[in-house]
């Protein structure tokens, strides 16, 4: 066994080492790098697509230009940011695709081609008639299957812009200063963004809770 | 001495959650809840919503769908390693 080999089965090897190993050629090295991520890159392409084989796809996609490309990987930036961004790439493309087709086959309900409100009416709204609190309500828990669906939901009805900082931001507990990076956005675009988008998502979800009486 | 209405509050409420807020601003945003019931409901919303969506369940690749990737990426990565020896040789 080469020393190098031999110094891949310690699993604690630094990210640097394996990075600069595998733009070397070596294979193993590169695995192991993978493997370090796939949960990650699974998990942010099933939140965007819903579906477990297209996650696994862009999994594999990910992987594999990844792998063609790290020899363009420059490593003062991160190997997690450059990665997160390539799998969004790969993910968002697959949404796209996954819209089309739903268009063509008119699958798309009248409510889901609705457009969503201008977010000046959303804020207005917070200051229109009676506003109840509704948190302390024992229905809103993630408990309550249906309201599970309500808020999945509502992340799907987001334009991409705002789905994309909840995802990162939110749900999969990126950094803003990371998710400005992944989404090559300044940090006030990232902090507008996500004010928006969580402004939206209270509003679907009030939506819901209002039409269904539930407070 | 600037007032905080309720739009502002709006405005205000990532800012607010997130920590981010100057101590100026902050105290003039307690005064405004502690005064205005709406407001204070708006809040509570806020935290509310965001909480539900940090309890999201982490997504798990499945054991099987682990090793296939694994065997997957194994092979794919050795072919693409050897078509590249060959094509310098
Ligand atoms: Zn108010």
């Amino acid at each position: 066994m080469t020393q190098l080999s031999s110094q891949l089965i310690r699993k604690d090897l630094d990210e640097a080492t394996l990075i600069s190993l595998a733009k070397n050629g070596n294979t193993s090295a590169f695995e192991k790098l993978i493997k370090r991520y796939e949960e990650k890159i699974y998990s942010l392409a099933y939140r965007i697509l819903q579906d477990k084989e297209e996650a696994f796809d862009v999994l594999q996609d990910t992987a594999m230009s990844a792998f063609k490309n790290l020899k363009n990987f420059q490593s003062k930036s991160s190997f997690s940011t450059w990665i997160y961004r390539i799998a969004l790439n790969f993910a968002l493309m697959r949404k796209r695709k996954q819209k089309a087709q739903l268009k063509k086959a008119q699958i798309i309900d009248s409510e889901d081609s609705d457009k969503l409100p201008q977010f000046a009416e959303i804020a207005e709204q917070n200051l229109l008639g009676n506003y109840v609190d509704w948190s302390e309500n024992p229905v809103i828990s993630l408990e309550n299957q249906e309201l599970r669906k309500v808020l999945q939901e509502a992340i799907n009805k987001l334009p991409d812009k705002y789905r994309n900082v909840i995802i990162l931001k939110e749900i999969e507990g990126r950094s803003i200063e990371e998710t400005a990076k992944i989404l090559g956005l300044s940090i006030s675009a990232v902090k507008t963004r996500l004010h928006r988008a969580r402004l939206y998502l209270k509003w679907f979800l009030e939506k819901y809770i209002t039409k269904g009486q539930m407070v | 001495m600037k007032i905080i209405r309720c739009k502002d509050i709006i405005n205000l409420l990532s800012d607010f959650y997130d920590n981010e807020i100057d101590n100026e601003i902050e105290t003039l945003f307690w005064e405004h809840i502690e005064e205005c019931k709406r407001c204070l409901s708006l809040v509570h919303n806020f935290e509310k919503t965001l909480e539900l969506y940090h309890s999201f369940k982490p997504i798990k690749l499945e054991p099987q769908m682990k090793r296939e990737f694994h065997r997957w990426l194994h092979i794919e990565i050795k072919k693409i390693t050897i078509k590249k020896y060959k094509y310098k040789k």
